[in-house]
């Protein structure tokens, strides 16, 4: 059997968020399927196939992960540096947003991996144009060795 | 007479020839028949014999040989031709000091002539002048009264006498020097007794001299007189007891007999006016006028006294000043650096009495590298001098205390003699600068993440609003979608208030990293930014500007603040200006950035820099009222300052000062 492909995993614990990120990645890839997980904890079992994900094909994984970073007990800095330290996933991109633009969040974030840091605008425009962009892009470039 | 004339013409000439002639001495009218004085000394006699005119009649051997004349014939040659030394003498006479000008004036005068110790150079056999020592006597020699026959010239070598006599005046001259410097001596004697008269007399100690054999006073001075109430002059004779004063020393004749070593004794003065005045006596034995005496000196003991207390009550006041000063204050030894001193708030410190501070070092207070370290910089506080000042923990075994230290070295006669230092405990205020920081941390990462938590649902509520208003714009009306849109506004100008705010915050946390700026290309470049922003009409004109050391990002970020602020207030002016520039003012450069807008009200004007205040409202200008706190920061933080001047409707000036450290 041949598992659906996984255009997106969003990673995402507001659902207010979670809601414009959709719109977001609907307007532009409206071909994409889009996984929505709602914590770092539910992210890692999905990705690593384990917990409620137990027996999900492990290298049916999405093209990109889309990537929030202040999440309830498991945060995003974590589950960065679980996919990205893992050889198996090293090569998802990962779009890391998130509200905060602390110059020590960016540095930790691309010294882990990630492929572009998004801090969330407020302005919807701005939001839809800048995740939908971004989240495009790299589902272009991604060439994933797998395939 | 006519015979007679020749004859003793002829007998004087014959006598001449036979050397038997005896020439008169003295006076002048001797007879011819006068001897030599030589002769009687049986000496051979030293003579020439010349005519008026100078010509040699005739010389003796002994002339010949006394000037070094060799044999030949000399008569009736020219004297001074004959024997040339004789034209080098120097008679001693006034007037006639050559040879023949003395015989001119005896020829004319008819006088002996006596030149004595004429100093004469010979030549040896060897050629080398000796100095030989002749006295010369020029004797005219007379037929009659009237009628002179010949001058005769006779030397007698004084050479020996001649040299003793030049001894005896060197001699003289010496004694005379000698009693010249004798006497000054005995002046100076004189006036240093003098000196010291007048000092005893001045002396304002009480002194007086007592003869060893009777102990009466035979010297006392104004002070004694004075002191002891009598009158002036009238001491001499009386002794000490009869002055008034009272004392078992005088009883038990302790001055009598001239004791080996100076003495002291106490001693009450009773004078006749009824005072009584305690004394201490010190006697030392003494020569007056050449007699044995005892020379005291009274020392006033109730002056002494009350300077004593005086002393003690002074040291008592420093001592009350010391103990009660709250910091710490300690002397220590500047030769081995022990404490010498050290007061109630350094017992407190240590926890410790001052016996057992005092005397002890460093390392017997303070851990090893504490006082290693301590005693190093001590050593070289004393060397280069200066006050030092240090804050740092100091661990005692009352535990840990931060000790605000300045140490100032104290130096008597060029050598380090004392270091006094001064400690004041600021464990309270570390303590609260700690918790300050720890405050402004705590409240750092609270507006922070306020920040962060408010920018969620704001995006929700935008984002909501347009999904609304994408998908179910049919279903509502105008009024409806109004609200709608209104929502957004609202919701995005919270949004770039709490940026504001989140980079406000962020400026307290930011280090600054300086560089030499160009002011000139930051002006443009935040220029441009808010012009392009704001699609503004304001013309604008910069000034040429100064360099400054400073944060090129935030000073853009300063002046783009300032410049927007330029703009959105001279928006409505028909013709918007702004002007910028810069000048130096001692060490800083002042920038100014001025605009023709609408100004502000002066009244207010503590409220310009403050987060969140605002001088206009919404309705009139755009704005959060955190865009000149920003600036106020970051020009603080560059150590500058940050000030405007205004009039309501005449436009504002901002002005900010950047040191000038290029």
């Amino acid at each position: 059997m041949v598992d659906k492909e996984i255009g997106f995993l969003l990673v995402e614990d507001n659902q207010g968020d979670a809601d414009l990120a959709m719109r977001a990645l609907r307007k532009k890839c409206p071909d994409q399927s889009v996984v929505h997980v709602k914590n770092g904890e539910e992210a890692l079992d999905f990705i690593f196939c384990k917990g409620a994900y137990t027996g999900r094909n492990r290298h049916n994984q999405a093209a990109v992960i889309l990537l929030d970073l202040s999440m309830p007990k498991v945060g995003g800095i974590e589950v960065l540096r679980a996919i990205k330290a893992d050889r198996d996933t090293e090569w998802i991109p990962v779009v890391v947003l998130t509200s905060s633009n602390d110059d020590r969040d960016v540095e930790t974030c691309y010294a882990l991996g990630a492929n572009s840091y998004v801090v969330k605008p407020v302005n919807f425009d701005s939001y839809i144009r800048a995740v939908g962009d971004i989240a495009h892009y790299w589902q272009l470039v991604n060439r994933p060795r797998s395939r | 007479m006519q015979v007679k004339e020749p004859l003793l013409k002829s007998e004087y000439r014959y006598r001449l020839k036979t050397n038997d002639y005896e020439l008169p001495m003295e006076g002048h009218h001797s007879s011819i028949t006068i001897g030599l004085a030589a002769h009687a000394e049986n000496r051979a006699p030293c003579y020439v014999a010349v005519s008026v005119e100078m010509a040699v009649i005739t010389v003796s051997d002994a002339f010949q040989k006394l000037t070094g004349a060799g044999g030949g014939i000399f008569s009736g040659r020219y004297l001074m031709e004959a024997f040339p030394i004789l034209k080098h003498l120097v008679l001693p006479i006034s007037g006639m000091s050559k040879l023949e000008e003395a015989v001119a004036a005896v020829a004319k005068h008819c006088e002996t002539m006596v030149a004595e110790f004429v100093s004469v150079e010979i030549p040896d056999t060897l050629g080398t002048p000796s100095r030989r020592f002749w006295t010369i006597r020029v004797v005219p020699v007379l037929a009659d009264a009237r009628h002179l026959l010949c001058v005769y010239i006779a030397i007698e070598d004084v050479t020996v006498l001649g040299r003793c006599r030049l001894l005896l005046d060197e001699l003289r001259h010496n004694v005379a020097t000698l009693e010249k410097n004798e006497q000054s001596t005995l002046r100076k004697l004189m006036a240093a007794e003098q000196k010291f008269l007048k000092i005893f007399e001045l002396c304002p100690v009480p002194l007086c001299a007592v003869a060893n054999t009777d102990g009466r006073i035979v010297l006392a001075n104004r002070a004694f007189e004075t002191a002891s109430g009598v009158r002036t002059g009238t001491c001499t004779g009386l002794s000490l007891t009869d002055v008034g004063f009272q004392a078992d020393a005088l009883v038990t004749g302790t001055l009598h007999g001239a004791p080996a070593k100076p003495v002291t004794f106490d001693v009450v003065l009773k004078t006749s006016a009824g005072t009584e005045t305690r004394f201490l006596a010190s006697a030392d034995s003494a020569e007056v006028d050449g007699a044995a005496c005892m020379l005291v000196a009274f020392t006033d003991l109730s002056e002494h006294k009350a300077r004593e207390e005086d002393l003690l009550r002074s040291n008592a006041f420093l001592d009350i000043v010391l103990e009660h000063i709250p910091d710490t204050v300690f002397v220590k030894d500047a030769s081995n650096l022990k404490f010498l001193r050290v007061n109630k708030a350094g017992e407190k410190l240590f926890a410790k009495n001052k016996e057992h501070i005092e005397g002890q070092s460093n390392f017997d207070l303070f851990d090893a590298d504490t006082a290693e370290k301590m005693t190093k910089d001590e050593k070289q506080l004393l060397l280069t001098g200066g006050i030092k000042e240090t804050e740092a923990p100091v661990t005692t075994e009352a535990g840990e205390k931060w000790i605000y230290t300045k140490k100032i070295p104290f130096y008597q006669d060029g050598q380090p003699k004392y270091l006094i230092g001064i400690g004041e405990d600021v464990t309270e205020r570390i303590r609260q600068q700690e918790a300050v920081l720890a405050l402004n941390k705590e409240l750092e990462a609270f507006s922070y993440s306020v920040s962060h938590d408010l920018r969620a649902p704001l995006r929700a509520i935008t984002g909501y609003a347009r999904m609304l208003d994408e998908d179910y714009t049919d279903i509502l009306d105008g009024e409806g979608r109004r609200i709608l849109h209104s929502i957004s506004d609202h919701a995005e100008k919270m949004g770039l208030l709490i940026d504001n705010l989140l980079a406000f915050s962020r400026l307290g946390r930011k280090e600054l990293s300086k560089k030499e700026t160009d002011m000139d290309a930051l002006v443009r470049r935040a220029a441009d930014e808010v012009l392009k922003a704001t699609a503004s009409r304001a013309k604008l004109v910069v000034q040429r500007l100064d360099s400054v050391w400073a944060d090129p990002e935030l000073l853009t970020r300063a002046l783009v603040n300032l410049i927007d602020n330029a703009v959105k207030y001279s928006a409505k002016k028909p013709e918007p200006f702004i002007e910028i520039s810069s000048k130096k003012e001692g060490g800083e450069v002042v920038f100014t950035i001025r605009d023709n807008g609408a100004g502000f009200d002066m009244r207010y004007y503590d409220k310009l820099f403050g987060v969140f205040q605002r001088l206009h409202t919404a309705d009139e200008f755009e704005g959060n009222g955190v865009g000149l706190a920003i600036v106020q920061r970051i020009i603080s933080k560059h150590g500058g300052n940050l000030w405007a001047e205004s009039a309501v409707g005449a436009g504002a000036t901002f002005r900010f000062s950047l040191p000038n450290h290029l």
